[in-house]
Protein backbone atom coordinates (compact mmCIF):
# COMPACT_ATOMS: atom_id res chain seq x y z
CA UNK A 1 0.00 0.00 0.00
CA UNK A 2 2.88 2.40 0.53
CA UNK A 3 4.01 3.35 -2.84
CA UNK A 4 7.65 3.26 -3.31
CA UNK A 5 9.34 6.41 -2.85
CA UNK A 6 11.08 8.27 -5.78
CA UNK A 7 14.57 9.68 -5.52
CA UNK A 8 16.34 12.81 -6.83
CA UNK A 9 20.18 13.00 -6.66
CA UNK A 10 21.50 15.10 -4.33
CA UNK A 11 22.97 16.76 -7.15
CA UNK A 12 20.06 18.00 -9.28
CA UNK A 13 18.58 19.24 -5.41
CA UNK A 14 21.71 21.84 -4.79
CA UNK A 15 21.16 23.02 -7.97
CA UNK A 16 17.69 23.60 -7.75
CA UNK A 17 18.39 25.30 -4.42
CA UNK A 18 20.54 27.38 -6.48
CA UNK A 19 17.91 28.90 -9.06
CA UNK A 20 18.11 26.31 -11.42
CA UNK A 21 14.83 26.25 -13.34
CA UNK A 22 15.60 23.23 -14.83
CA UNK A 23 17.04 21.33 -12.03
CA UNK A 24 13.51 22.28 -10.22
CA UNK A 25 11.71 20.51 -13.30
CA UNK A 26 13.43 17.34 -12.97
CA UNK A 27 12.03 17.72 -9.52
CA UNK A 28 8.23 18.30 -10.57
CA UNK A 29 8.77 14.75 -13.02
CA UNK A 30 9.81 13.00 -10.57
CA UNK A 31 7.23 13.73 -7.95
CA UNK A 32 4.35 15.61 -9.69
CA UNK A 33 2.48 11.72 -9.77
CA UNK A 34 3.01 10.92 -6.39
CA UNK A 35 1.85 14.61 -5.54
CA UNK A 36 -1.18 14.85 -7.45
CA UNK A 37 -1.97 11.20 -6.07
CA UNK A 38 -2.03 12.40 -2.47
CA UNK A 39 -4.20 15.61 -3.42
CA UNK A 40 -6.76 13.95 -5.03
CA UNK A 41 -6.95 11.19 -2.19
CA UNK A 42 -7.75 14.13 -0.04
CA UNK A 43 -10.04 16.29 -2.15
CA UNK A 44 -11.22 13.95 -4.61
CA UNK A 45 -11.91 15.79 -7.50
CA UNK A 46 -9.54 16.56 -10.24
CA UNK A 47 -9.54 20.37 -10.72
CA UNK A 48 -8.57 20.82 -7.12
CA UNK A 49 -6.19 18.08 -7.00
CA UNK A 50 -4.18 20.24 -9.93
CA UNK A 51 -4.24 23.42 -7.85
CA UNK A 52 -2.89 21.87 -4.98
CA UNK A 53 -0.12 20.50 -6.75
CA UNK A 54 0.69 23.76 -9.03
CA UNK A 55 0.28 25.42 -5.31
CA UNK A 56 2.47 23.02 -3.88
CA UNK A 57 5.79 22.82 -5.71
CA UNK A 58 5.35 26.33 -6.43
CA UNK A 59 5.66 26.82 -2.42
CA UNK A 60 8.30 24.20 -2.63
CA UNK A 61 10.19 26.37 -4.92
CA UNK A 62 10.18 29.49 -2.92
CA UNK A 63 11.35 27.51 0.33
CA UNK A 64 13.75 25.32 -1.27
CA UNK A 65 17.01 27.20 0.00
CA UNK A 66 15.33 25.84 2.85
CA UNK A 67 15.79 22.16 2.22
CA UNK A 68 18.17 20.13 4.12
CA UNK A 69 19.19 16.25 2.69
CA UNK A 70 18.19 14.49 5.60
CA UNK A 71 14.58 15.21 5.59
CA UNK A 72 13.43 13.20 2.84
CA UNK A 73 11.34 15.48 0.18
CA UNK A 74 8.18 12.99 -0.19
CA UNK A 75 7.95 14.24 3.54
CA UNK A 76 8.18 17.62 2.74
CA UNK A 77 5.97 17.17 -0.11
CA UNK A 78 3.09 15.24 2.21
CA UNK A 79 3.23 18.34 4.83
CA UNK A 80 2.53 20.84 1.78
CA UNK A 81 0.00 18.92 0.08
CA UNK A 82 -1.40 18.05 3.31
CA UNK A 83 -2.06 21.64 4.47
CA UNK A 84 -3.05 22.76 1.62
CA UNK A 85 -5.81 20.36 0.85
CA UNK A 86 -7.03 20.76 4.22
CA UNK A 87 -6.98 24.30 3.93
CA UNK A 88 -9.20 23.40 0.75
CA UNK A 89 -11.59 20.98 2.51
CA UNK A 90 -12.15 23.82 5.42
CA UNK A 91 -13.00 26.27 2.88
CA UNK A 92 -16.52 27.14 1.93
CA UNK A 93 -15.94 26.24 -1.84
CA UNK A 94 -14.99 22.58 -0.71
CA UNK A 95 -18.66 22.88 1.33
CA UNK A 96 -20.15 24.02 -1.44
CA UNK A 97 -18.93 21.52 -3.69
CA UNK A 98 -19.96 18.43 -1.61
CA UNK A 99 -23.60 19.09 -2.19
CA UNK A 100 -23.14 18.36 -5.59
CA UNK A 101 -22.61 15.14 -7.18
CA UNK A 102 -19.48 14.18 -7.82
CA UNK A 103 -18.96 13.81 -11.10
CA UNK A 104 -15.20 12.49 -11.16
CA UNK A 105 -16.66 9.28 -10.21
CA UNK A 106 -17.64 8.97 -13.54
CA UNK A 107 -13.64 8.49 -14.19
CA UNK A 108 -14.05 4.73 -13.59
CA UNK A 109 -15.79 3.95 -16.63
CA UNK A 110 -16.84 0.56 -17.00
CA UNK A 111 -15.15 -0.96 -19.96
CA UNK A 112 -16.71 -4.56 -21.82
CA UNK A 113 -13.64 -5.58 -20.93
CA UNK A 114 -12.33 -4.55 -17.97
CA UNK A 115 -12.06 -7.64 -15.48
CA UNK A 116 -14.91 -7.71 -12.52
CA UNK A 117 -11.92 -7.92 -10.06
CA UNK A 118 -11.23 -4.26 -11.00
CA UNK A 119 -14.42 -3.14 -11.31
CA UNK A 120 -15.65 -3.97 -7.91
CA UNK A 121 -12.16 -3.03 -6.88
CA UNK A 122 -13.08 1.38 -8.64
CA UNK A 123 -16.77 0.09 -7.14
CA UNK A 124 -14.95 -0.43 -3.59
CA UNK A 125 -12.99 2.78 -3.77
CA UNK A 126 -16.15 5.24 -4.94
CA UNK A 127 -17.58 4.02 -1.46
CA UNK A 128 -14.88 4.42 0.12
CA UNK A 129 -14.45 7.92 -1.21
CA UNK A 130 -17.68 8.99 -0.05
CA UNK A 131 -17.28 7.38 3.36
CA UNK A 132 -14.54 9.70 3.32
CA UNK A 133 -16.28 12.42 2.32
CA UNK A 134 -18.00 12.43 5.71
CA UNK A 135 -15.22 12.91 7.60
CA UNK A 136 -14.29 16.04 9.51
CA UNK A 137 -10.82 17.71 7.71
CA UNK A 138 -8.35 16.50 10.29
CA UNK A 139 -10.36 13.02 10.08
CA UNK A 140 -9.94 12.67 6.42
CA UNK A 141 -6.20 13.92 6.79
CA UNK A 142 -5.33 10.83 9.17
CA UNK A 143 -7.48 8.28 6.61
CA UNK A 144 -5.70 9.15 3.79
CA UNK A 145 -2.06 9.37 4.93
CA UNK A 146 -2.22 6.57 7.27
CA UNK A 147 -4.92 4.23 5.88
CA UNK A 148 -4.49 4.74 1.96
CA UNK A 149 -0.94 5.96 1.59
CA UNK A 150 0.73 3.79 4.77
CA UNK A 151 1.85 6.06 6.77
CA UNK A 152 2.65 5.13 10.36
CA UNK A 153 1.51 6.86 13.30
CA UNK A 154 4.90 8.74 14.16
CA UNK A 155 5.03 9.90 10.39
CA UNK A 156 1.60 11.19 10.06
CA UNK A 157 2.42 13.14 13.39
CA UNK A 158 5.00 14.83 11.88
CA UNK A 159 2.92 15.69 8.75
CA UNK A 160 0.44 17.03 10.11
CA UNK A 161 2.26 18.46 13.42
CA UNK A 162 -0.35 17.18 16.20
CA UNK A 163 0.34 14.99 18.74
CA UNK A 164 0.42 11.04 19.25
CA UNK A 165 -3.05 11.47 21.37
CA UNK A 166 -4.69 14.13 19.17
CA UNK A 167 -3.97 11.81 16.06
CA UNK A 168 -5.63 8.83 17.29
CA UNK A 169 -8.65 10.65 18.66
CA UNK A 170 -9.06 10.87 14.64
CA UNK A 171 -8.77 7.62 13.92
CA UNK B 1 -6.59 -3.76 30.89
CA UNK B 2 -10.40 -2.92 30.15
CA UNK B 3 -12.43 -2.45 26.78
CA UNK B 4 -11.51 1.11 26.37
CA UNK B 5 -7.75 1.10 26.24
CA UNK B 6 -8.49 -2.12 24.41
CA UNK B 7 -10.14 -0.06 22.10
CA UNK B 8 -7.57 2.07 20.82
CA UNK B 9 -5.07 -0.61 20.47
CA UNK B 10 -7.34 -2.46 18.38
CA UNK B 11 -7.21 0.38 16.28
CA UNK B 12 -3.73 0.38 16.09
CA UNK B 13 -2.97 -3.21 16.09
CA UNK B 14 -1.01 -3.74 13.07
CA UNK B 15 1.43 -0.81 14.22
CA UNK B 16 1.62 -2.54 17.94
CA UNK B 17 4.68 -4.59 18.93
CA UNK B 18 4.14 -8.43 19.77
CA UNK B 19 4.10 -7.49 23.72
CA UNK B 20 0.99 -5.23 22.98
CA UNK B 21 -0.72 -7.68 20.80
CA UNK B 22 -0.50 -10.35 23.16
CA UNK B 23 -2.59 -8.17 25.49
CA UNK B 24 -4.84 -7.80 22.96
CA UNK B 25 -5.42 -11.40 22.34
CA UNK B 26 -5.79 -12.12 25.61
CA UNK B 27 -8.38 -9.39 26.56
CA UNK B 28 -10.33 -11.19 23.89
CA UNK B 29 -10.27 -14.44 24.70
CA UNK B 30 -12.83 -13.52 27.50
CA UNK B 31 -14.76 -10.59 25.96
CA UNK B 32 -17.06 -11.33 22.47
CA UNK B 33 -17.45 -7.80 22.39
CA UNK B 34 -13.86 -6.47 21.94
CA UNK B 35 -13.29 -9.59 19.75
CA UNK B 36 -16.04 -8.78 17.05
CA UNK B 37 -14.33 -5.11 16.67
CA UNK B 38 -11.06 -6.45 15.86
CA UNK B 39 -12.79 -8.72 13.52
CA UNK B 40 -14.43 -5.87 12.00
CA UNK B 41 -11.32 -3.49 12.19
CA UNK B 42 -9.24 -5.88 10.21
CA UNK B 43 -12.01 -6.68 8.04
CA UNK B 44 -12.38 -3.21 7.22
CA UNK B 45 -8.52 -2.59 6.62
CA UNK B 46 -8.21 -5.18 4.41
CA UNK B 47 -11.02 -4.11 2.05
CA UNK B 48 -9.21 0.04 2.80
CA UNK B 49 -5.62 -1.81 1.72
CA UNK B 50 -7.91 -3.30 -1.68
CA UNK B 51 -8.97 0.24 -2.13
CA UNK B 52 -5.71 1.85 -1.59
CA UNK B 53 -4.00 -0.03 -4.67
CA UNK B 54 -6.56 0.68 -6.94
CA UNK B 55 -4.72 3.23 -9.51
CA UNK B 56 -5.37 7.00 -8.99
CA UNK B 57 -6.18 8.94 -11.50
CA UNK B 58 -2.72 10.94 -12.69
CA UNK B 59 -4.25 14.00 -14.54
CA UNK B 60 -2.96 15.60 -16.82
CA UNK B 61 0.83 15.78 -15.83
CA UNK B 62 2.10 18.04 -18.83
CA UNK B 63 -0.32 20.37 -18.21
CA UNK B 64 0.17 20.47 -14.66
CA UNK B 65 3.61 20.62 -15.26
CA UNK B 66 3.05 23.70 -17.48
CA UNK B 67 1.03 25.76 -14.67
CA UNK B 68 3.66 25.09 -12.17
CA UNK B 69 7.07 26.03 -14.04
CA UNK B 70 4.76 29.10 -15.44
CA UNK B 71 3.98 30.29 -12.26
CA UNK B 72 7.56 30.01 -10.53
CA UNK B 73 9.40 32.93 -9.84
CA UNK B 74 13.08 33.73 -10.42
CA UNK B 75 14.63 32.79 -7.15
CA UNK B 76 16.32 35.49 -5.22
CA UNK B 77 19.78 35.59 -4.46
CA UNK B 78 19.93 35.08 -0.62
CA UNK B 79 21.69 37.88 1.02
CA UNK B 80 24.87 37.30 3.62
CA UNK B 81 22.82 37.68 6.80
CA UNK B 82 20.68 34.61 5.29
CA UNK B 83 23.53 32.47 4.06
CA UNK B 84 25.19 33.03 7.62
CA UNK B 85 21.79 32.12 9.61
CA UNK B 86 21.86 28.90 7.33
CA UNK B 87 25.30 27.94 8.33
CA UNK B 88 23.86 27.73 11.48
CA UNK B 89 21.34 24.93 10.28
CA UNK B 90 24.12 22.37 10.06
CA UNK B 91 24.06 20.08 12.82
CA UNK B 92 27.97 19.50 13.00
CA UNK B 93 28.38 23.18 13.53
CA UNK B 94 25.56 22.94 16.13
CA UNK B 95 27.01 20.58 17.48
CA UNK B 96 30.46 22.13 18.01
CA UNK B 97 28.76 24.84 19.36
CA UNK B 98 26.87 23.28 22.15
CA UNK B 99 30.65 22.10 23.15
CA UNK B 100 32.22 25.14 23.04
CA UNK B 101 29.46 26.53 25.34
CA UNK B 102 29.24 23.87 27.65
CA UNK B 103 33.26 24.28 28.21
CA UNK B 104 32.99 28.09 28.41
CA UNK B 105 30.57 27.27 31.32
CA UNK B 106 32.07 25.16 32.52
CA UNK B 107 35.54 26.79 32.73
CA UNK B 108 33.58 29.78 34.45
CA UNK B 109 31.99 28.03 37.17
CA UNK B 110 35.80 26.34 38.18
CA UNK B 111 36.97 30.01 38.20
CA UNK B 112 34.01 31.20 40.34
CA UNK B 113 34.27 28.13 42.38
CA UNK B 114 37.97 28.82 42.83
CA UNK B 115 37.87 32.63 43.54
CA UNK B 116 35.31 32.16 46.67
CA UNK B 117 36.99 29.48 48.18
CA UNK B 118 40.27 31.70 48.02
CA UNK B 119 38.09 34.47 50.06
CA UNK B 120 37.29 32.16 52.83
CA UNK B 121 39.94 30.10 52.71
CA UNK B 122 41.87 30.93 56.41
CA UNK B 123 45.00 28.60 55.49
CA UNK B 124 45.57 31.89 52.76
CA UNK B 125 47.38 34.57 55.24
CA UNK B 126 46.10 37.90 53.55
CA UNK B 127 48.88 40.50 54.96
CA UNK B 128 46.72 42.75 52.42
CA UNK B 129 43.89 43.30 54.87
CA UNK B 130 45.86 43.17 57.90
CA UNK B 131 47.92 46.96 57.83
CA UNK B 132 50.76 46.34 60.03
CA UNK B 133 52.05 49.70 61.44
CA UNK B 134 54.80 49.42 62.84
CA UNK B 135 56.68 47.65 60.31
CA UNK B 136 55.19 50.37 57.81
CA UNK B 137 56.79 53.04 59.96
CA UNK B 138 59.82 51.21 60.78
CA UNK B 139 61.89 53.31 58.45
CA UNK B 140 60.59 56.76 59.53
CA UNK B 141 61.33 55.96 63.57
CA UNK B 142 64.74 54.74 62.76
CA UNK B 143 65.46 57.62 60.66
CA UNK B 144 64.02 59.94 63.78
CA UNK B 145 66.33 57.83 66.58
CA UNK B 146 69.14 58.60 64.22
CA UNK B 147 71.75 61.63 65.53
CA UNK B 148 72.72 61.76 61.89
CA UNK B 149 70.06 62.78 60.17
CA UNK B 150 68.31 65.81 61.14
CA UNK B 151 64.77 65.69 59.50
CA UNK B 152 63.87 68.47 57.68
CA UNK B 153 60.79 69.32 60.00
CA UNK B 154 63.50 69.80 62.97
CA UNK B 155 65.51 71.85 61.17
CA UNK B 156 62.66 74.22 60.76
CA UNK B 157 61.62 73.84 63.71
CA UNK B 158 64.89 74.81 65.36
CA UNK B 159 65.61 77.55 63.39
CA UNK B 160 62.47 78.87 64.19
CA UNK B 161 63.21 78.62 67.57
CA UNK B 162 66.41 80.61 67.44
CA UNK B 163 64.45 83.23 65.85
CA UNK B 164 62.01 83.66 68.37
CA UNK B 165 64.15 84.04 70.81
CA UNK B 166 66.45 86.73 69.28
Amino acid sequence: MHQQTVRVSVEVIDEAKAGSERAFGVIVDEYQTFAYRVAFRFVGHAAEAEDIVQEGFISLWKNIHQYRTNIKITTWLYRIIANRSLDFLKSSAAKQRKNHMDMELGYFIEQETTPLSELEGKELLNVIQQAADTLTPKQRAVFVLRDLEGLTVDEVCDVLSISSSNMKSNL
Amino acid sequence: MNCKNIEESIFLYKELSLKERALVDKHIIGCSSCKELLIQVNHQYQLISKAAEMPVPTGNSERIKFRIMKGLEPNQKINLLDRIFLLFEYRWLQSAMGIVSITLIGFFVSEITSASNLAFNKSYKTDVAILNTQRFLQTYIKRRESPKTISLYDQIKNSDFKNSKD
